[in-house]
C-alpha cells in the first residue's frame, strides 16, 4: 500500500512540474507590462527599468521560468505587484477558508445527496422518484452563484436570519455552502440512483432477502458498499470541482480565500497572484484525486487485492 | 454513401432503425416529453432573440431614466433595470449569446477533443501517451479554474468566453472518443476496411467516428449545458461578455448591487439560464436513455 502511495506521488511529478511550465507561460504572453500598469502613466522609463529588475523581468522567459520553478519547490510563489507582499503567505493565509467552504459543501452534498439517490433507487420509476429526478436535475441547471444571490435575498434581507456576506461563525457558511453544493449535490444523487439500480438487482441482494435480513441492514449493509465506487469518483472529482467552484461562490459571499485572492489578482493583473493561486488549487486538486484513489483502495478489496498482489511479484 | 442508403432503407421500414443510429434516437427523443419541451424552448428562444428587435415594444439598450427598477407589470412584463431599459427585451436579445457562446465553445471543444481522441486511440503506442499526458495536465485543473484561467489570458468578451470554455472542454471529448475507438478499432469490419486498402485517414472518418457518434451526441447536449452554465459564471466575475451587453450572467452582475430592494432584477435573469441549462440537461438525458440498451423500447 505505501509502495502504491510513493508510486502514485511520484507519477504526480512531471504532471504538476507541467501545470506549474504551463500556466506561467500562459501568464507570460499576457498582453501589457505589468510594470507599466503599476507604475501609472507618470513613471519615468528609469523607474520602470528599475521595477523590471526588481521583479526580475527583465531577464529571458528561461531564466525566469526555472527561477520561478525553483521558487516553486521551495513553497515561493513569488511576490504580488501590487501589495508588495509574498503570494505564498497570502495564500496559506487564505487557504483554510477556502478548504473550509469546499469541505463543508462536500460533507453537505454527501450527507444529502447520497440519501436521495438510495431512497429514489428504492422507489424507483415511482412518483416521488421521478419528483426528485426532475429536482436534481433543476439543481443541476442551477448556476450556483444565482441561488446564492437568492437565498441571500430571501435569509438575509427578507427574514433577515443569516449574514450576507464575511467570515466568522459556523453561520456565516451555511448560505455558501448550500451555494456551492448544488449542482454537486444533484449529481451526487443522480449517480447514487443508477448505481444503486445496478446494484439493486444482484443475486447477493436477493440473498440478503432472502435469508430475512431487514430492508434497511439489505440496503446500507449489503447494497450501498458495492454502489459505492462510482460515487467515490463522482465525490472526488466534485471535491475538485468545489475548490474551483468556490472562486465565484467566494466573491458573492466576500469570503476571503484563494478564489477571491485569484479574482482581485485578475482584475489589477497582478499575475503572480493569478499565477500562485491557480497552481496551488491545481496542486491541491491533484492531491484530492489521489486520495479518492486511495479511499477506492479501501472500499473495495478487489480493488486492494491487486496491490497486494503486485508488491508481491515485485 | 452505402451507410446514407442503409439508414435511408431503415426510415422506410419505419420501427425497424438500428438502434443508437439517428432516426433511432429521434424516434425515442419524440416518446420524451421532457426532452421535446427543452428542445421546443431553447428553438423559440433561438427565434425569438433574432426577431425580438422587430417585436419588442421597447428596444433593448433605450434608456428611459423614469421607467427605472420598474417592478413586472403589464407595460414591461419582466419589468426594468436601473437605467430604464426593458428587460424582457434585453432577456430575449441576449439569448442570442448564451445560446452561441454554448454551441460554439462545445463545437470548439468537440472538434479538437474528438480529433485528439481519435488519434490517440487509433494509433494508440506513444502518440496515445503524450497525447493522453498532455490531457492530464489539463485535468489537473478544475474545469471553471482553467476557463477562468484562459479568460484571465485572452482578456473579456464574447469569442473570448468561446476560446475559454471551449478549451477547458477538449480533454471531456478526447477520453470519450479514445475510449470509444478503443472499443472500435479491433473490430472486424475495421479489419476488412484495411485489407481493401482503406487509407488510415478514411478510416477514421468513414468508419471508426460514425460508429463511436452516438455517445459523443450525448456528451455535446450535456456539454452545451454545462458551457453556457461556465459562460455565465465567467460574464458574473466580469470575465465574459462584458455590460452593457445584454448577456444574462452580466445582468445578473450589474443587478447584483440592487437586489436588495429590486430582487427581480437578479430573478429573472438566473430563471432564464437555468431553464436554457434545464433544457439541454433534458435533451441530453433523453438521448442517454435513448443509447442505453437496458431501457430499450
Amino acid at each position: 500500500m505505501i509502495r502504491y502511495i510513493g508510486k502514485r506521488l511520484l507519477q504526480m511529478i512531471p504532471i504538476l512540474l507541467t501545470v506549474a511550465i504551463l500556466i506561467f507561460t500562459l501568464m507570460y504572453f499576457v498582453p501589457g507590462d505589468p510594470v507599466e500598469i503599476m507604475l501609472g502613466d507618470t513613471a519615468t522609463p528609469e523607474q520602470i527599468a528599475a521595477a523590471r529588475a526588481k521583479f526580475g523581468l527583465d531577464k529571458p522567459y528561461l531564466i525566469r521560468l526555472w527561477n520561478y520553478l525553483v521558487g516553486i519547490v521551495h513553497l515561493d510563489f513569488g511576490t504580488s505587484y501590487l501589495q508588495g507582499s509574498s503570494v505564498a503567505s497570502e495564500l496559506f493565509l487564505r487557504f483554510p477558508r477556502t478548504l473550509t467552504l469546499a469541505s463543508l459543501s462536500i460533507l453537505f452534498t454527501i450527507v444529502v445527496g447520497i440519501p436521495i439517490g438510495i431512497q429514489c433507487a428504492i422507489h424507483a420509476n415511482k412518483l416521488s422518484d421521478k419528483i426528485w429526478m426532475f429536482l436534481t436535475m433543476l439543481g443541476n441547471s442551477m448556476p450556483g452563484f444565482w441561488l446564492a444571490l437568492l437565498l441571500v435575498i430571501l435569509f438575509s434581507v427578507k427574514l433577515g436570519l443569516l449574514p450576507s456576506n464575511g467570515t466568522g461563525g459556523l453561520e456565516y457558511y451555511i448560505l455558501p455552502v448550500v451555494a456551492n453544493s448544488i449542482g454537486s449535490l444533484a449529481d451526487i444523487a443522480r449517480q447514487t440512483r443508477s448505481s444503486m439500480l445496478e446494484v439493486i438487482r444482484s443475486d447477493y441482494v436477493v440473498t440478503a432477502r432472502a435469508k430475512g435480513l431487514p430492508e434497511k441492514e439489505v440496503i446500507w449493509k449489503h447494497a450501498l458498499p458495492n454502489a459505492l465506487i462510482p460515487i467515490i469518483t463522482v465525490c472526488g472529482s466534485r471535491f475538485g470541482f468545489m475548490l474551483g467552484g468556490t472562486v465565484i461562490i467566494e466573491s458573492v459571499f466576500s469570503i476571503p480565500g484563494i478564489g477571491m485572492y485569484m479574482v482581485n489578482g485578475i482584475n489589477s493583473r497582478d499575475y503572480p497572484v493569478v499565477q500562485g493561486s491557480i497552481i496551488y488549487i491545481a496542486f491541491i486538486f491533484a492531491f484530492i484525486m489521489l486520495i479518492t484513489d486511495l479511499i477506492y483502495a479501501y472500499v473495495d478489496p478487489r480493488i486492494k487485492a491487486q496491490y497486494v498482489k503486485s508488491v508481491k511479484k515485485a | 454513401m452505402e451507410k446514407i442508403k442503409t439508414s435511408s432503407a431503415a426510415k422506410r421500414s419505419g420501427e425497424n432503425d438500428k438502434p443508437g443510429s439517428l432516426p433511432y434516437i429521434w424516434r425515442r427523443l419524440k416518446k420524451n416529453p421532457g426532452a421535446m419541451l427543452g428542445l421546443i424552448f431553447v428553438t423559440v428562444l433561438f427565434l425569438l432573440s433574432f426577431v425580438s428587435p422587430f417585436i419588442c415594444r421597447y428596444d433593448y439598450q433605450e434608456i428611459v431614466m423614469k421607467s427605472r427598477f420598474t417592478l413586472p407589470c403589464m407595460e414591461h412584463l419582466l419589468g426594468c433595470d436601473e437605467v430604464g431599459r426593458d428587460i424582457l427585451s434585453r432577456i430575449l436579445y441576449g439569448a442570442k449569446y448564451t445560446l452561441s457562446i454554448g454551441v460554439l465553445s462545445v463545437v470548439v471543444s468537440c472538434i479538437l477533443g474528438v480529433i485528439l481522441g481519435a488519434v490517440a486511440g487509433y494509433f494508440g503506442g506513444k502518440i496515445d501517451t503524450l497525447i493522453m499526458r498532455f490531457l492530464d495536465v489539463f485535468q489537473a485543473f478544475p474545469n471553471i479554474l482553467l476557463a477562468i484561467a484562459i479568460s484571465a489570458v485572452l482578456g473579456a468578451g464574447f469569442d473570448k468566453v468561446i476560446y475559454a470554455i471551449g478549451i477547458s472542454g477538449i480533454p471531456g471529448f478526447a477520453r470519450m472518443m479514445r475510449a470509444n475507438i478503443l472499443t472500435v478499432r479491433n473490430s472486424e469490419f475495421i479489419e476488412a476496411a484495411t485489407s481493401i486498402n482503406c487509407s488510415t485517414f478514411r478510416i477514421i472518418v468513414h468508419h471508426v467516428i460514425p460508429n463511436a457518434i452516438s455517445p459523443l451526441i450525448v456528451q455535446v447536449a450535456m456539454g452545451i449545458a454545462s458551457a453556457a452554465l461556465s459562460a455565465s459564471g465567467l460574464s458574473f466575475l466580469g470575465f465574459g461578455v462584458q455590460a452593457p451587453t445584454p448577456e444574462w450572467g452580466a445582468m445578473l452582475a450589474s443587478a447584483r448591487g440592487y437586489m436588495r430592494d429590486y430582487p427581480h432584477m437578479v430573478i429573472i435573469p438566473g430563471l432564464f439560464i437555468m431553464m436554457t441549462v434545464l433544457s439541454f440537461n433534458l435533451v441530453g438525458d433523453a438521448i442517454r436513455d435513448a443509447l442505453d440498451p437496458k431501457l430499450r423500447d
